[in-house]
Protein backbone atom coordinates (compact mmCIF):
# COMPACT_ATOMS: atom_id res chain seq x y z
CA UNK A 1 0.00 0.00 0.00
CA UNK A 2 1.62 3.25 -1.14
CA UNK A 3 0.25 6.49 0.35
CA UNK A 4 -0.38 9.41 -2.02
CA UNK A 5 0.80 12.58 -0.29
CA UNK A 6 0.76 16.27 -1.07
CA UNK A 7 4.37 17.20 -1.93
CA UNK A 8 6.08 20.36 -0.69
CA UNK A 9 5.50 22.54 -3.71
CA UNK A 10 7.09 25.83 -2.78
CA UNK A 11 8.32 27.82 0.19
CA UNK A 12 5.46 30.31 0.24
CA UNK A 13 2.64 27.88 0.90
CA UNK A 14 1.96 25.17 3.43
CA UNK A 15 -1.13 23.77 1.76
CA UNK A 16 -2.45 22.87 -1.67
CA UNK A 17 -6.03 22.56 -2.82
CA UNK A 18 -7.12 19.35 -4.51
CA UNK A 19 -8.70 20.68 -7.69
CA UNK A 20 -9.78 17.34 -9.10
CA UNK A 21 -9.00 13.66 -9.27
CA UNK A 22 -8.03 12.57 -12.76
CA UNK A 23 -8.62 8.92 -11.98
CA UNK A 24 -11.70 7.30 -10.48
CA UNK A 25 -11.86 5.35 -7.24
CA UNK A 26 -10.74 1.77 -7.80
CA UNK A 27 -9.15 2.41 -11.21
CA UNK A 28 -5.86 0.77 -12.19
CA UNK A 29 -3.06 3.37 -12.47
CA UNK A 30 0.49 3.30 -13.82
CA UNK A 31 3.68 5.03 -12.56
CA UNK A 32 3.91 8.72 -13.60
CA UNK A 33 0.28 8.77 -14.64
CA UNK A 34 -1.45 11.96 -13.51
CA UNK A 35 -3.68 11.13 -10.56
CA UNK A 36 -4.84 14.57 -9.49
CA UNK A 37 -4.53 18.29 -10.10
CA UNK A 38 -3.36 20.42 -7.19
CA UNK A 39 -3.36 24.17 -6.79
CA UNK A 40 -1.32 26.43 -4.54
CA UNK A 41 -1.76 30.16 -4.22
CA UNK A 42 0.48 30.62 -7.23
CA UNK A 43 0.01 27.82 -9.70
CA UNK A 44 -1.63 24.54 -10.54
CA UNK A 45 0.23 21.34 -11.25
CA UNK A 46 -0.31 17.67 -11.93
CA UNK A 47 0.34 15.07 -9.24
CA UNK A 48 1.79 11.90 -10.78
CA UNK A 49 1.56 8.47 -9.20
CA UNK A 50 4.76 6.76 -8.12
CA UNK A 51 3.76 3.12 -8.48
CA UNK A 52 1.33 0.94 -10.39
CA UNK A 53 -1.74 -0.41 -8.62
CA UNK A 54 -5.36 0.19 -7.66
CA UNK A 55 -6.31 3.71 -6.65
CA UNK A 56 -8.20 4.59 -3.47
CA UNK A 57 -9.31 8.21 -2.96
CA UNK A 58 -9.29 9.69 0.53
CA UNK A 59 -9.63 13.40 -0.18
CA UNK A 60 -12.36 15.68 -1.49
CA UNK A 61 -11.87 18.02 -4.46
CA UNK A 62 -12.11 21.66 -3.43
CA UNK A 63 -10.56 21.04 -0.01
CA UNK A 64 -7.09 22.30 1.03
CA UNK A 65 -4.58 19.85 2.48
CA UNK A 66 -1.27 20.41 4.25
CA UNK A 67 1.93 19.52 2.44
CA UNK A 68 2.68 15.94 3.50
CA UNK A 69 -0.98 15.02 4.04
CA UNK A 70 -2.14 11.67 2.71
CA UNK A 71 -4.94 12.06 0.17
CA UNK A 72 -5.18 8.50 -1.07
CA UNK A 73 -3.48 5.15 -1.50
CA UNK A 74 -2.34 2.90 -4.31
CA UNK A 75 -2.81 -0.78 -3.48
CA UNK A 76 -0.67 -3.48 -5.01
CA UNK A 77 -3.69 -5.70 -5.72
CA UNK A 78 -7.42 -6.06 -5.04
CA UNK A 79 -6.85 -8.24 -1.97
CA UNK A 80 -4.86 -5.51 -0.27
CA UNK A 81 -7.52 -2.97 -1.18
CA UNK A 82 -10.37 -5.16 0.07
CA UNK A 83 -8.61 -5.70 3.40
CA UNK A 84 -8.07 -1.97 3.78
CA UNK A 85 -11.71 -1.13 2.99
CA UNK A 86 -12.94 -3.82 5.37
CA UNK A 87 -10.83 -2.27 8.12
CA UNK A 88 -12.26 1.17 7.38
CA UNK A 89 -15.81 -0.15 7.50
CA UNK A 90 -15.15 -1.83 10.82
CA UNK A 91 -14.28 1.42 12.50
CA UNK A 92 -16.94 2.99 14.67
CA UNK A 93 -19.18 5.51 13.00
CA UNK A 94 -19.30 7.47 16.21
CA UNK A 95 -16.53 9.59 17.66
CA UNK A 96 -15.68 9.81 21.32
CA UNK A 97 -14.77 13.07 22.99
CA UNK A 98 -13.60 11.98 26.40
CA UNK A 99 -16.68 10.35 27.96
CA UNK A 100 -18.98 11.85 25.29
CA UNK A 101 -20.02 9.89 22.23
CA UNK A 102 -21.13 11.85 19.14
CA UNK A 103 -22.84 10.01 16.29
CA UNK A 104 -21.44 10.45 12.81
CA UNK A 105 -24.32 12.57 11.52
CA UNK A 106 -24.12 14.69 14.65
CA UNK A 107 -20.37 15.13 14.11
CA UNK A 108 -21.10 16.69 10.73
CA UNK A 109 -23.43 19.23 12.32
CA UNK A 110 -20.91 19.95 15.08
CA UNK A 111 -18.23 20.68 12.47
CA UNK A 112 -20.55 22.70 10.21
CA UNK A 113 -21.78 24.95 13.01
CA UNK A 114 -18.56 25.24 15.00
CA UNK A 115 -20.08 23.76 18.17
CA UNK A 116 -17.53 23.39 20.95
CA UNK A 117 -17.00 20.46 23.32
CA UNK A 118 -18.06 22.72 26.18
CA UNK A 119 -21.38 23.35 24.45
CA UNK A 120 -21.86 19.62 23.88
CA UNK A 121 -21.25 18.92 27.56
CA UNK A 122 -23.77 21.61 28.49
CA UNK A 123 -26.46 19.29 27.05
CA UNK A 124 -25.82 16.89 29.95
CA UNK A 125 -25.93 13.77 27.77
CA UNK A 126 -23.44 10.94 27.31
CA UNK A 127 -24.50 10.21 23.72
CA UNK A 128 -25.14 13.14 21.41
CA UNK A 129 -27.45 12.62 18.45
CA UNK A 130 -28.53 14.96 15.65
CA UNK A 131 -31.79 15.92 17.33
CA UNK A 132 -29.92 16.90 20.51
CA UNK A 133 -28.12 19.66 18.63
CA UNK A 134 -31.11 21.74 17.48
CA UNK A 135 -31.04 24.13 20.41
CA UNK A 136 -27.28 24.59 20.19
CA UNK A 137 -27.44 25.30 16.48
CA UNK A 138 -30.15 27.94 16.96
CA UNK A 139 -28.12 29.61 19.72
CA UNK A 140 -24.92 29.51 17.64
CA UNK A 141 -26.69 31.00 14.61
CA UNK A 142 -28.22 33.79 16.69
CA UNK A 143 -24.85 34.68 18.22
CA UNK A 144 -22.94 34.48 14.96
CA UNK A 145 -21.47 37.77 13.72
CA UNK A 146 -22.00 38.99 10.17
CA UNK A 147 -20.40 36.71 7.62
CA UNK A 148 -16.71 37.50 7.33
CA UNK A 149 -15.03 38.05 3.99
CA UNK A 150 -12.32 35.48 3.33
CA UNK A 151 -9.18 36.57 1.47
CA UNK A 152 -8.34 34.63 -1.66
CA UNK A 153 -6.12 31.59 -1.35
CA UNK A 154 -3.27 33.57 -2.86
CA UNK A 155 -3.72 36.41 -0.38
CA UNK A 156 -3.86 33.87 2.43
CA UNK A 157 -0.44 32.61 1.30
CA UNK A 158 0.86 36.19 1.27
CA UNK A 159 -0.53 36.58 4.79
CA UNK A 160 1.44 33.54 5.95
CA UNK A 161 4.59 34.83 4.27
CA UNK A 162 4.45 38.31 5.80
CA UNK A 163 3.41 36.98 9.21
CA UNK A 164 6.34 34.59 9.18
CA UNK A 165 8.66 37.39 8.16
CA UNK A 166 7.42 39.77 10.85
CA UNK A 167 7.60 37.05 13.48
CA UNK A 168 11.11 35.85 12.70
CA UNK A 169 13.11 38.64 11.06
CA UNK A 170 14.50 41.56 13.09
CA UNK A 171 14.18 43.91 10.16
CA UNK A 172 16.00 47.16 9.62
CA UNK A 173 15.46 49.55 6.77
CA UNK A 174 17.61 52.07 4.97
CA UNK A 175 16.59 54.50 2.23
CA UNK A 176 18.79 56.25 -0.27
CA UNK A 177 18.02 58.99 -2.75
CA UNK A 178 19.29 58.16 -6.23
CA UNK A 179 19.66 60.97 -8.76
CA UNK A 180 18.91 59.19 -12.00
CA UNK A 181 18.88 61.65 -14.94
CA UNK A 182 21.94 60.13 -16.57
CA UNK A 183 20.75 56.54 -16.14
CA UNK A 184 17.26 57.33 -17.47
CA UNK A 185 18.67 59.21 -20.46
CA UNK A 186 20.89 56.24 -21.28
CA UNK A 187 17.97 53.92 -20.83
CA UNK A 188 15.85 55.92 -23.27
CA UNK A 189 18.68 55.89 -25.80
CA UNK A 190 19.14 52.15 -25.34
CA UNK A 191 15.43 51.48 -25.83
CA UNK A 192 15.33 53.56 -29.02
CA UNK A 193 18.49 51.98 -30.36
CA UNK A 194 17.41 48.41 -29.66
CA UNK A 195 13.67 48.90 -30.32
CA UNK A 196 12.81 47.60 -26.86
CA UNK A 197 10.51 48.38 -23.98
CA UNK A 198 13.05 48.61 -21.20
CA UNK A 199 12.80 50.22 -17.78
CA UNK A 200 14.68 51.06 -14.64
CA UNK A 201 13.63 47.79 -13.01
CA UNK A 202 15.35 45.82 -15.78
CA UNK A 203 18.59 47.69 -15.19
CA UNK A 204 18.33 47.18 -11.44
CA UNK A 205 18.03 43.43 -11.93
CA UNK A 206 21.18 43.58 -14.07
CA UNK A 207 23.11 45.68 -11.57
CA UNK A 208 22.06 43.66 -8.53
CA UNK A 209 23.03 40.43 -10.28
CA UNK A 210 26.67 41.57 -10.35
CA UNK A 211 26.94 41.93 -6.57
CA UNK A 212 26.95 38.45 -4.90
CA UNK A 213 30.75 38.31 -4.86
CA UNK A 214 31.14 41.61 -3.02
CA UNK A 215 28.09 41.19 -0.78
CA UNK A 216 27.68 37.47 -0.05
CA UNK A 217 25.33 37.93 2.93
CA UNK A 218 22.76 39.64 0.70
CA UNK A 219 22.30 36.61 -1.57
CA UNK A 220 21.38 33.30 -0.01
CA UNK A 221 19.49 31.56 2.71
CA UNK A 222 19.55 32.14 6.46
CA UNK A 223 18.58 28.98 8.28
CA UNK A 224 16.81 28.82 11.61
CA UNK A 225 20.08 27.95 13.38
CA UNK A 226 21.61 31.18 12.00
CA UNK A 227 23.77 29.29 9.56
CA UNK A 228 23.94 31.33 6.37
CA UNK A 229 24.25 29.57 3.02
CA UNK A 230 25.52 32.02 0.39
CA UNK A 231 24.43 31.76 -3.23
CA UNK A 232 27.02 31.55 -5.97
CA UNK A 233 24.89 33.41 -8.47
CA UNK A 234 21.99 35.82 -8.19
CA UNK A 235 18.48 34.53 -8.76
CA UNK A 236 16.50 37.74 -8.47
CA UNK A 237 12.85 37.71 -7.41
CA UNK A 238 10.83 40.67 -8.68
CA UNK A 239 7.42 41.72 -7.40
CA UNK A 240 4.59 42.09 -9.88
CA UNK A 241 1.17 43.24 -8.81
CA UNK A 242 -0.90 44.13 -11.84
CA UNK A 243 -4.23 43.86 -10.08
CA UNK A 244 -4.39 40.09 -10.40
CA UNK A 245 -2.53 39.45 -7.14
CA UNK A 246 1.02 39.83 -5.85
CA UNK A 247 3.57 37.55 -7.50
CA UNK A 248 7.33 37.32 -6.98
CA UNK A 249 8.70 35.40 -9.98
CA UNK A 250 12.42 34.80 -10.23
CA UNK A 251 14.93 35.84 -12.91
CA UNK A 252 17.40 32.97 -12.65
CA UNK A 253 21.12 33.42 -13.26
CA UNK A 254 20.43 37.07 -13.98
CA UNK A 255 24.13 37.89 -14.36
CA UNK A 256 24.29 35.75 -17.48
CA UNK A 257 21.65 37.83 -19.26
CA UNK A 258 22.10 40.92 -21.39
CA UNK A 259 19.89 43.90 -20.66
CA UNK A 260 17.79 42.97 -23.69
CA UNK A 261 17.34 39.41 -22.42
CA UNK A 262 16.50 40.70 -18.93
CA UNK A 263 13.89 43.06 -20.40
CA UNK A 264 12.41 40.17 -22.39
CA UNK A 265 12.26 37.93 -19.32
CA UNK A 266 10.69 40.67 -17.22
CA UNK A 267 8.08 41.41 -19.87
CA UNK A 268 7.33 37.71 -20.23
CA UNK A 269 6.75 37.49 -16.48
CA UNK A 270 4.46 40.52 -16.54
CA UNK A 271 2.40 38.85 -19.25
CA UNK A 272 2.24 35.66 -17.19
CA UNK A 273 1.03 37.72 -14.22
CA UNK A 274 -1.69 39.29 -16.36
CA UNK A 275 -2.69 35.97 -17.91
CA UNK A 276 -2.39 34.02 -14.65
CA UNK A 277 0.03 31.61 -16.30
CA UNK A 278 2.72 31.26 -13.66
CA UNK A 279 4.09 27.81 -12.92
CA UNK A 280 5.61 26.75 -9.63
CA UNK A 281 9.03 26.87 -11.30
CA UNK A 282 8.62 30.59 -12.12
CA UNK A 283 7.99 31.44 -8.48
CA UNK A 284 10.67 29.55 -6.59
CA UNK A 285 14.43 29.64 -6.18
CA UNK A 286 15.06 33.34 -5.57
CA UNK A 287 17.92 34.35 -3.28
CA UNK A 288 17.29 38.11 -3.26
CA UNK A 289 14.22 40.15 -4.20
CA UNK A 290 13.30 43.56 -5.55
CA UNK A 291 9.99 45.19 -4.73
CA UNK A 292 8.99 47.40 -7.65
CA UNK A 293 6.54 50.18 -6.84
CA UNK A 294 7.01 52.71 -9.59
CA UNK A 295 3.44 53.89 -10.02
CA UNK A 296 3.23 57.68 -10.02
CA UNK A 297 3.75 59.46 -6.70
CA UNK A 298 4.89 56.44 -4.68
CA UNK A 299 7.63 57.91 -2.53
CA UNK A 300 8.65 55.20 -0.09
CA UNK A 301 8.24 51.45 0.16
CA UNK A 302 9.44 49.45 3.15
CA UNK A 303 9.29 45.82 1.99
CA UNK A 304 9.30 42.68 4.06
CA UNK A 305 12.22 40.27 4.01
CA UNK A 306 11.16 37.04 2.33
CA UNK A 307 12.29 34.31 4.70
CA UNK A 308 14.81 32.65 4.29
CA UNK A 309 16.31 35.47 2.21
CA UNK A 310 18.15 38.20 4.10
CA UNK A 311 17.07 41.37 2.35
CA UNK A 312 14.68 42.95 -0.10
CA UNK A 313 15.33 46.00 -2.24
CA UNK A 314 12.56 48.49 -2.97
CA UNK A 315 12.23 50.93 -5.82
CA UNK A 316 9.76 53.82 -5.72
CA UNK A 317 8.55 56.12 -8.49
CA UNK A 318 10.80 58.55 -10.30
CA UNK A 319 10.17 62.11 -9.16
CA UNK A 320 11.34 65.53 -10.28
CA UNK A 321 12.67 68.30 -8.09
CA UNK A 322 14.33 71.67 -8.36
CA UNK A 323 17.94 71.96 -7.28
CA UNK A 324 20.75 74.46 -7.33
CA UNK A 325 23.42 73.56 -9.87
CA UNK A 326 27.15 74.01 -9.28
CA UNK A 327 26.89 77.24 -11.28
CA UNK A 328 24.20 78.55 -8.97
CA UNK A 329 21.37 77.98 -11.47
CA UNK A 330 18.00 76.47 -10.55
CA UNK A 331 17.55 73.26 -12.52
CA UNK A 332 15.24 70.25 -12.48
CA UNK A 333 16.50 66.76 -11.90
CA UNK A 334 14.97 63.32 -11.50
CA UNK A 335 15.45 60.94 -8.62
CA UNK A 336 13.93 57.88 -7.01
CA UNK A 337 14.14 56.40 -3.54
CA UNK A 338 15.95 53.09 -3.29
CA UNK A 339 15.21 51.15 -0.12
CA UNK A 340 16.69 48.10 1.50
CA UNK A 341 14.95 46.04 4.18
CA UNK A 342 17.49 43.70 5.73
CA UNK A 343 17.77 41.02 8.39
CA UNK A 344 19.79 42.60 11.16
CA UNK A 345 21.03 39.20 12.34
CA UNK A 346 23.42 39.00 9.40
CA UNK A 347 23.55 42.48 7.86
CA UNK A 348 24.37 45.75 9.60
CA UNK A 349 23.68 49.31 8.53
CA UNK A 350 27.21 49.90 7.29
CA UNK A 351 27.01 46.99 4.86
CA UNK A 352 23.47 47.94 3.85
CA UNK A 353 24.62 51.43 2.96
CA UNK A 354 27.58 50.02 1.03
CA UNK A 355 25.23 47.71 -0.87
CA UNK A 356 22.95 50.57 -1.92
CA UNK A 357 26.03 52.60 -2.89
CA UNK A 358 27.14 49.71 -5.09
CA UNK A 359 23.75 49.70 -6.82
CA UNK A 360 23.96 53.46 -7.27
CA UNK A 361 27.44 53.12 -8.77
CA UNK A 362 26.23 50.27 -10.96
CA UNK A 363 23.42 52.39 -12.39
CA UNK A 364 25.97 54.97 -13.47
CA UNK A 365 28.47 52.44 -14.80
CA UNK A 366 28.86 52.06 -18.56
CA UNK A 367 28.48 48.28 -18.34
CA UNK A 368 24.76 47.63 -18.35
CA UNK A 369 23.80 49.09 -21.71
CA UNK A 370 26.86 47.76 -23.51
CA UNK A 371 26.01 45.11 -26.09
CA UNK A 372 26.59 41.57 -24.81
CA UNK B 1 -4.52 49.23 -39.73
CA UNK B 2 -2.17 52.08 -38.78
CA UNK B 3 -5.14 54.31 -37.94
CA UNK B 4 -6.65 51.64 -35.72
CA UNK B 5 -3.33 51.18 -33.94
CA UNK B 6 -3.06 54.92 -33.34
CA UNK B 7 -6.62 54.98 -32.01
CA UNK B 8 -5.83 52.21 -29.53
CA UNK B 9 -2.65 53.99 -28.46
CA UNK B 10 -4.51 57.27 -28.07
CA UNK B 11 -7.11 55.57 -25.90
CA UNK B 12 -4.53 53.81 -23.71
CA UNK B 13 -2.20 56.78 -23.31
CA UNK B 14 -4.93 59.42 -23.20
CA UNK B 15 -3.69 61.29 -26.27
CA UNK B 16 -5.13 62.82 -29.42
CA UNK B 17 -4.55 60.32 -32.28
CA UNK B 18 -3.12 63.14 -34.36
CA UNK B 19 -0.25 63.42 -31.88
CA UNK B 20 0.92 59.90 -32.66
CA UNK B 21 3.38 59.28 -35.48
CA UNK B 22 4.73 55.97 -36.84
CA UNK B 23 7.89 56.58 -34.79
CA UNK B 24 6.18 57.51 -31.51
CA UNK B 25 7.34 55.45 -28.58
CA UNK B 26 8.10 55.37 -24.88
CA UNK B 27 10.77 58.03 -25.46
CA UNK B 28 8.20 60.68 -26.36
CA UNK B 29 4.98 59.48 -24.68
CA UNK B 30 5.42 60.08 -20.97
CA UNK B 31 2.63 57.69 -19.92
CA UNK B 32 4.17 54.81 -21.90
CA UNK B 33 5.87 53.09 -18.99
CA UNK B 34 5.90 49.35 -18.28
CA UNK B 35 2.37 49.41 -16.81
CA UNK B 36 1.14 51.45 -19.78
CA UNK B 37 2.82 48.98 -22.09
CA UNK B 38 0.91 46.10 -20.55
CA UNK B 39 -2.38 47.96 -20.98
CA UNK B 40 -1.48 48.68 -24.60
CA UNK B 41 -0.69 45.02 -25.31
CA UNK B 42 -3.98 43.85 -23.82
CA UNK B 43 -5.95 46.46 -25.77
CA UNK B 44 -4.20 45.55 -29.02
CA UNK B 45 -4.79 41.84 -28.46
CA UNK B 46 -8.46 42.50 -27.87
CA UNK B 47 -8.84 44.92 -30.77
CA UNK B 48 -7.11 42.69 -33.33
CA UNK B 49 -7.97 39.27 -31.85
CA UNK B 50 -4.35 38.13 -31.63
CA UNK B 51 -2.03 37.02 -28.85
CA UNK B 52 1.53 38.28 -29.01
CA UNK B 53 4.48 36.16 -27.92
CA UNK B 54 6.71 37.23 -25.02
CA UNK B 55 9.52 38.03 -27.46
CA UNK B 56 7.20 40.25 -29.49
CA UNK B 57 5.68 42.06 -26.54
CA UNK B 58 8.94 43.69 -25.49
CA UNK B 59 9.56 44.96 -29.04
CA UNK B 60 6.17 46.58 -29.70
CA UNK B 61 7.42 50.07 -29.00
CA UNK B 62 6.10 52.07 -31.95
CA UNK B 63 3.07 52.01 -34.28
CA UNK B 64 5.38 50.76 -37.02
CA UNK B 65 6.62 47.84 -34.92
CA UNK B 66 3.07 47.01 -33.86
CA UNK B 67 1.85 47.08 -37.45
CA UNK B 68 4.65 44.74 -38.55
CA UNK B 69 3.82 42.27 -35.76
CA UNK B 70 0.11 42.35 -36.56
CA UNK B 71 0.88 41.75 -40.22
CA UNK B 72 2.88 38.65 -39.25
CA UNK B 73 -0.04 37.34 -37.19
CA UNK B 74 -2.54 38.03 -39.97
CA UNK B 75 -0.53 36.12 -42.55
CA UNK B 76 0.41 33.18 -40.31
Amino acid sequence: MKPITIPTINNNDTQATLVEWRKAEGSVVQPQETLAVLETSKATFDLPGEVAGILHLQATPGEAYDFGATIGYIFADSTERDNFLAGQAGKSSAAATGDLVVTQSAQQLVAAHGITELQLRSLGKKIIKTQDLAALISATAAAAPAEALRPSQQQTAIARLVSRSHASVPKSFILKKIICDAALDRLTEYGKREGLMVGLADVLVQVVSTLPGAFPFFFGELRDDLQFVPAKTAHVGVTFDLGTGLFIPVIRSAAELSLKETAQRMMGLRMKALRNKFTSDDLTGGNISISINTDADIVLVSPIVQVPQTCMISVAAVQSELHLSAEGQVRTRRFFNLGLAFDHRVINGYQANAFLNAIKTGLDSPAWDAAR
Amino acid sequence: MQANICNVMARVFNLNPAQITPASGPHDISTWDSAGHMRLILELEQEFSVQFTDAEVVELVSPAAIEAALARHCTS
